[in-house]
């Protein structure tokens, strides 16, 4: 065995074994909800959308994209939680570089007290805000494999309470004719943390899981495609998987179906999605459903993205 | 309690214990006894009846006969809320409100991508669904079966006899 090949089977075990060492709660992960409607709609199976919103899933795969492109994503939960995301993404010489930001808000959260007879009163408000500053960097290795690299700048805001943490995601992407394969890490770094200023001169922590996200695509037809995808997080499975159907006559259109598995609280569960996607002019616009479980007022979670590659 | 109050309907005057008799106020008749089983009548006599239950609920009087329910629609009087806000779930928060009258009570929190993460029923007249009274209901570990939830904002939703009667929202913080 040859010494570079020591160095790095030595440098993954101690990967690895950083990896397994995971303390404490983990953060809540902003992207978990998906980052476009597209991808949603297919099950949120990641690794597979060629627009600068991709740089919110694997960073590889904006290597495809051939000039400039710009995605957009929106959505508001049970009235409250607004997510939104922009992404810019173009080629240079050197590869295509992507710059990307994506937040969820929750305005007007009461700040409570007591009065004397022990029942509570509002003293003031406090707008939530949870963010992603992100920065991405792909291109091809080889005419048939790309690479990708982005670096995340996290931030939490909760009036006085703020917290910041960093990390990074890698990913590569093989196509064949009628296949694809993604891979990539979601949050390379292990054990990295956001710190939690608490206003009060205490600070607090919690850890950025690592991901593991691995993705196939089979194209079955000029009409059909399928899709699966494994993710890998805290000792645990989550399962995706999504059928595609374009019309023969009419390819800029897609109608998704797919299902997702997602972590609840420790417990997995799971969902299906539905979707549309029509690309007119350039412009692909693409809508995503996805049903509430148990909510006694608000029953369905509808999602919208927007995309133009140049 | 005797109900006094009424108006062009109503009638000041309701033996709601026996309910063997009934003085109403009639509109074009006067003060007058009731039959309770004349079609006619019936509407009178539960008006007055109701009414007089509304009051005792007011004034905190239990005066209603064994098997009679209250059927006016259960509310919350005050804006549910969660205190202190922000909290860590180590130090844990109280979930505070007021039924209009006892109640059987479902409260649900969610998070913010509006996953159920906790329900709990309480029976009406217990803790927690108590007619009245400032409920409150203690957010911890404990009740999320000891798991640390992230930070972030909840979502909490109370609902009463299929309908939603209040919600709002709190914020997590790590310790």
């Amino acid at each position: 065995m040859g010494d570079f090949s020591r160095k790095f089977l030595g440098i993954t075990a101690l990967w690895v074994v950083m990896v397994s060492v995971i303390l404490g709660a983990d953060y809540d992960m902003l992207t978990d909800l998906g980052s476009s409607a597209e991808t949603i709609s297919r099950g949120n199976v990641e690794g597979f959308n060629f627009t600068a919103s991709g740089m919110f899933e694997n960073p590889a795969s904006l290597a495809k994209i051939e000039n400039a492109s710009v995605g957009l994503f929106m959505t508001t939960l049970m009235d409250e939680a607004a997510y939104n995301n922009l992404a810019l993404a173009t080629r240079t010489p050197f590869g295509v570089i992507g710059f990307g930001y994506a937040e969820t808000s929750v305005v007007d959260n009461p700040i409570t007290a007591q009065d004397g007879n022990g029942e509570y009163f509002v003293t003031d408000t406090f707008d939530y805000r949870q963010g992603i500053l992100r920065a991405a960097y792909a291109d091809y290795l080889l005419p048939n494999i790309c690479f990708g690299v982005s670096f995340s700048q996290y931030f939490n805001n909760f009036g006085n309470i703020k917290a910041a943490g960093a990390n990074f995601d890698i990913g590569i992407t093989f196509d064949r004719p009628d296949v694809s394969l993604s891979g990539f890490i979601r949050n390379f770094s292990p054990n990295s943390a956001i710190a939690f200023d608490n206003g009060n001169g205490t600070k607090s922590y919690e850890v950025i899981p690592t991901e593991f996200v691995m993705s196939g695509k089979w194209m079955m037809s000029t009409s059909f495609t399928v899709f699966g995808e494994l993710t890998s997080r805290n000792h645990g499975n989550l399962y995706a998987g999504a059928l595609q159907f374009s019309p023969n006559e009419f390819q800029d259109l897609q109608i998704n179906g797919g299902y997702r598995q997602f972590y609840v609280l420790d417990k997995i569960k799971g969902g299906i999605t539905l979707g549309v996607s029509l690309t007119l002019l350039g412009v692909k616009a693409s809508y995503a459903y996805e049903k509430i479980e148990d909510h006694p007022q608000y029953d369905s979670k509808n999602y919208f993205s927007v995309s133009i590659n140049l | 309690m005797i109900l006094c109050s009424g108006g062009a309907y109503a009638a000041p005057q309701v033996d709601k214990y026996s309910f063997l008799s009934y003085t109403v106020l009639k509109p074009n008749v006067g003060v007058g006894s009731l039959d309770k089983t004349n079609s006619s009548d019936s509407f009178y006599v539960l008006l007055a009846v109701k009414w007089s239950y509304l009051l005792d609920d007011q004034l905190g009087i239990s005066s209603r006969p064994n098997g009679l329910a209250d059927t006016s629609p259960v509310s919350l009087e005050t804006r549910p809320l969660v205190y202190p806000n922000p909290f860590s779930l180590s130090d844990g928060a109280v979930l505070g409100y007021r039924l209009s009258r006892n109640a059987d009570v479902e409260i649900r929190i969610f998070d913010i991508r509006a996953n159920q993460i906790f329900k709990q029923r309480y029976d009406a007249g217990a803790y927690g669904g108590i007619g009245n009274t400032y409920n409150k209901l203690s957010i911890n570990r404990s009740i999320f079966g000891g798991y640390d939830l992230p930070a972030g904002i909840y979502f909490f939703v109370i609902s009463s006899e299929g309908r939603v009667i209040g919600k709002g929202k709190f914020a997590v913080v790590p310790k």
